[in-house]
């Protein structure tokens, strides 16, 4: 099973307020792209996951996880 | 506002009961009611005193300002709290109060008059719990937002305690706000373009769960400013017109 999906039917340019991942407010438009994580890997996710080292997280995973979002956007952002 | 039945409980025709209570009035076209904020039924709350006087013509209020304000104390979909001034009564259907715990959902039908362009602006119109409080999460205002740059278009969308999703350069948007339960529930909506076709869709969920199912659920008029940097000042105004229907189901 994959780390991670992109919710391909949902994906708009929208400008959205709201608070971001480090609790910051943000206003921004752009793409949202909807991720979903399955249930069964937030553990493995997580515990291989230091938010407090730079290097943190490792390819095996970075990687997979970019590649979900880079995938949704590129299919929206080159939609006829 | 008037309760419409459906349905016939008996036979299931549409029109409402046949037998007995008589008919009920068609849901089809259902007519919108305008909020009038001069209307007498509306109660201000403006903690720092910033509203110079509010005016209703064309089925539009134009609220003035009385004094500067900026930051997102002043916004509705950004920070903790907010001191921005709010107008709310509570929602009764039929002459019944409407709580918590019901089934609630509304159709909001908002417009901006772009013609008034005094600062960048926001305003919201939705159901809340306690708009009279200055905490985002105790008000938990559910509904429709619309925002403007000065100089720029109209953006409208969905406004859920203090965030909202919204869709830039619009004429007018129409927004389904469900709540009930004790949840402070979701707002979707569809944006027009000056022909009545539509040119887009989102949704906003309040994240909102778990609350009382007792008390009373208002609407709500809230007025501020588009982004925290923003500034208004004495005499800017803002135009606005917003429609709803409201009614509950049972579980």
């Amino acid at each position: 099973m994959a780390y991670a999906y992109a919710d391909t039917k949902a994906v708009q340019v929208l400008t959205t307020s709201t608070t971001d991942e480090h609790g910051n407010a943000i206003d921004v438009e752009g793409f949202v792209i909807p991720i979903i994580v399955p249930l069964s890997e937030v553990g493995e996710l997580l515990g291989a996951y230091d938010p407090a080292s730079s290097t943190s997280p490792v390819v095996a995973y970075s990687r997979p996880l970019a590649r979900v979002i880079l995938d949704a956007l590129k299919q929206a952002a080159e939609a006829p | 506002m008037p309760v419409f039945p459906c349905f016939d409980p008996t036979t299931g025709s549409s029109g409402g009961s046949t037998g007995g209570g008589g008919g009920g009035a068609s849901l089809y076209d259902l007519a919108w009611t305008t909020v009038d904020l001069t209307d007498g039924t509306w109660t201000l709350v403006d903690p720092d005193s910033l509203l110079d006087s509010v005016t209703h013509s064309g089925g539009y209020n134009t609220a003035t300002w009385a004094g500067t304000a900026t930051g997102d104390l002043y916004r509705w979909d950004s920070g903790a709290s907010t001191r921005a001034p709010r107008w709310y009564k509570d929602l009764l259907i039929d002459g019944t109060q409407v709580t918590t715990g019901d089934l609630l959902t509304m159709s909001i039908r908002s417009q901006l008059d772009n013609s008034i362009d005094d600062f960048d602006q926001g305003v919201v119109f939705g159901a809340s719990v306690w708009p009279d409080l200055n905490v985002a999460t105790s008000q938990a205002g559910i509904g429709a937002i619309i925002k403007k740059t000065q100089g720029g278009q109209n953006s409208y969308g969905a406004w859920t305690v203090n965030s909202s999703t919204m869709h830039n350069n619009r004429e007018y948007c129409v927004n389904a706000v469900t709540r009930g339960g004790g949840g402070a529930g979701s707002s979707c909506y569809q944006v027009f373009d000056a022909s009545n076709a539509a040119t887009g869709t989102g949704a906003r969920a309040s994240n909102q769960t778990g609350g009382l199912t007792t008390l009373n659920v208002r609407i709500m008029v809230g007025i501020g400013l588009r982004l925290n940097a923003d500034v208004v000042n004495a005499g800017d105004r803002q135009r606005f017109q917003f429609r709803y229907a409201a009614y509950t189901n049972p579980f």
